[in-house]
């Protein structure tokens, strides 16, 4: 799978979020079994996409909240996993891990694009002053498209940068640490399953049943 | 029309497109707009007038903006109508008023129902299929993220034509359709409930008490073990968050065989 798929699907997905249509195809659970099954290892994928799911299941932007791009996390680590470790548990966890910073990072880009929007905004409404009225077309595409180009080049950044990074990690981890990530395989879904059940509606059915 | 209607459907998905701090939706819903002003104003100044007047702040779930566009497309053809000034800036004020009050509760409602319940459920229910075909059908656990994506895309792809079109049809009483959310919300809550309690049962018998997922040697009981992460990551949830949560496990499960527990 080459690092240009896989950033043209990331940047699909990272649009997802916000900027068109949420079809849901950023969640965890669709995007890192997709590209697990792209990258020839699609159980990777899959493990990978519960736990993301699981632990950032109220990832959802509401208001002024710019939420961090948790498809980012999963077709990053997917990506580095199944390309460079196929079939190895630790090697999954550590790019769960190494993905993380990068998601976080991409927040940051992702609030100073939004800064940015405020200035077409401006352009806009004084086109629409002028009887200019094609700018409301030109600011939503020119936005999308900005939108896009950033998030494929923030992957492509990730994908080169991580691939290097996750391969020199991973060959001079000691072996007890390779040992304890692989344990991690098993037990962060459960605790995933743990922090779904707290942070989702389900508690309010009893607080509501409680009340009564 | 059905064209236009259409056209009007099809720009919603851009709502959040031009999203920013200051006025955050607006420049989506005058893009939204934009086709139905572009057959109704001939006048450019008249034209000008209405775009300009949904510009301002404007903020609400995007599955739910069909309502409002509805109620507002409804409004914008009295305006048209009105001849007196004063009969205008009437129905200008009654609009901006229905605009502002309704987008927050209906982001409330939708943000609530399609982020906070639907979608977890959906995931879950995904969750369950993978494991279990993982366990028994490997070569068909592609389907299980199929299932998910179709089946919340019909549901949500469903709400938004239906709002548009009771939004279209029925403005001035498009709102009565909020009142079958309440009643879906709460089943759907508990379908959640039962749908995670399967997918951990499942994923426990699966992998965890499988040979393959024997956690030590020693003699330790594995079960204490999963008991005690779940436990742990769900009272520390709330207080810490996923990230501290999830550093937290891999710390344990590291540090455990330097302790001598392996």
């Amino acid at each position: 799978m080459s690092i240009f798929l896989v950033s043209f699907i990331g940047a699909l997905c990272s649009t997802d979020i916000t900027a068109f249509g949420q079809f849901m195809i950023y969640r965890p659970i669709f995007c890192a079994p997709i590209v697990g099954f792209l990258a020839g290892d699609i159980i990777t994928g899959f493990c990978t996409g519960i736990v993301v799911e699981l632990f950032w299941i109220r990832a959802v932007p509401m208001g002024v909240s710019v939420v961090v791009d948790i498809s980012m996390i999963s077709i990053l680590s997917t990506f580095w996993a199944c390309t460079y470790s196929p079939g190895l548990k630790d090697a999954a966890i550590l790019g769960l891990l190494l993905a993380i910073p990068f998601a976080y990072l991409y927040r940051f880009i992702d609030i100073l694009g939004r800064k940015l929007n405020i200035k077409i905004m401006y352009w806009v409404e004084s086109g629409i002053k002028d009887f200019k009225n094609r700018y409301i077309e030109i600011g939503i595409l020119s936005s999308l498209i900005l939108f896009i180009l950033r998030a494929f080049l923030f992957y492509l950044f990730s994908v080169t940068v991580g691939s290097r990074l996750f391969c020199d990690i991973y060959a001079i981890l000691p072996s007890y640490i390779m040992s304890g990530l692989a344990k991690a395989w098993y037990l962060l879904p459960v605790a995933g399953f743990g922090l779904a059940y707290n942070l989702s509606n389900i508690r309010l059915l009893f607080l509501r049943d409680c009340g009564k | 029309m059905i064209t236009l209607y259409t056209r009007v459907f099809i720009r919603s998905f851009f709502l959040q497109s031009l999203w920013n701090y200051e006025r955050m939706q607006n420049i989506g819903f005058v893009f939204i707009l934009k086709p139905f002003f572009d057959k109704i104003y001939t006048v450019q100044e008249r034209k000008k007038g209405a775009l300009l007047r949904h510009i301002s702040y404007f903020n609400t779930q995007p599955y739910m903006v069909g309502i409002i566009v509805g109620e507002v497309v409804d409004m914008e053809r009295k305006i048209l109508k009105a001849d007196d000034v004063n009969k205008q800036d009437e129905i200008i004020r009654e609009m901006n008023r229905f605009k502002n009050n309704m987008a927050g509760p209906l982001a409330a409602i939708g943000d609530s129902f399609f982020y906070g319940e639907l979608r977890p459920m959906l995931s879950f229910l995904s969750i369950f299929i993978m494991i279990l075909l993982t366990n028994r059908h490997p070569e068909y656990v592609i389907l299980a993220p199929i299932v998910f994506i179709t089946l919340y895309n019909l549901i949500h792809l469903g709400t938004r034509i239906c709002f548009m079109y009771e939004g279209f049809k029925y403005a001035g009483k498009s709102m009565k359709i909020l009142i079958h959310f309440k009643s879906i919300s709460n089943n759907v809550r508990f379908c959640v409930f039962i749908l995670a309690l399967a997918a951990l049962s499942l994923y426990l018998d699966v992998f965890s008490f499988s040979n393959e997922g024997k956690l030590f040697n020693s003699g330790y009981d594995d079960l204490f073990v999963y008991f005690a992460v779940f436990l742990f990551s769900f009272f520390s949830a709330s207080r810490f968050g996923a990230l501290v949560v999830m550093f937290s496990v891999v710390t344990i499960c590291i540090i455990l065989p330097i302790l001598g527990i392996k």
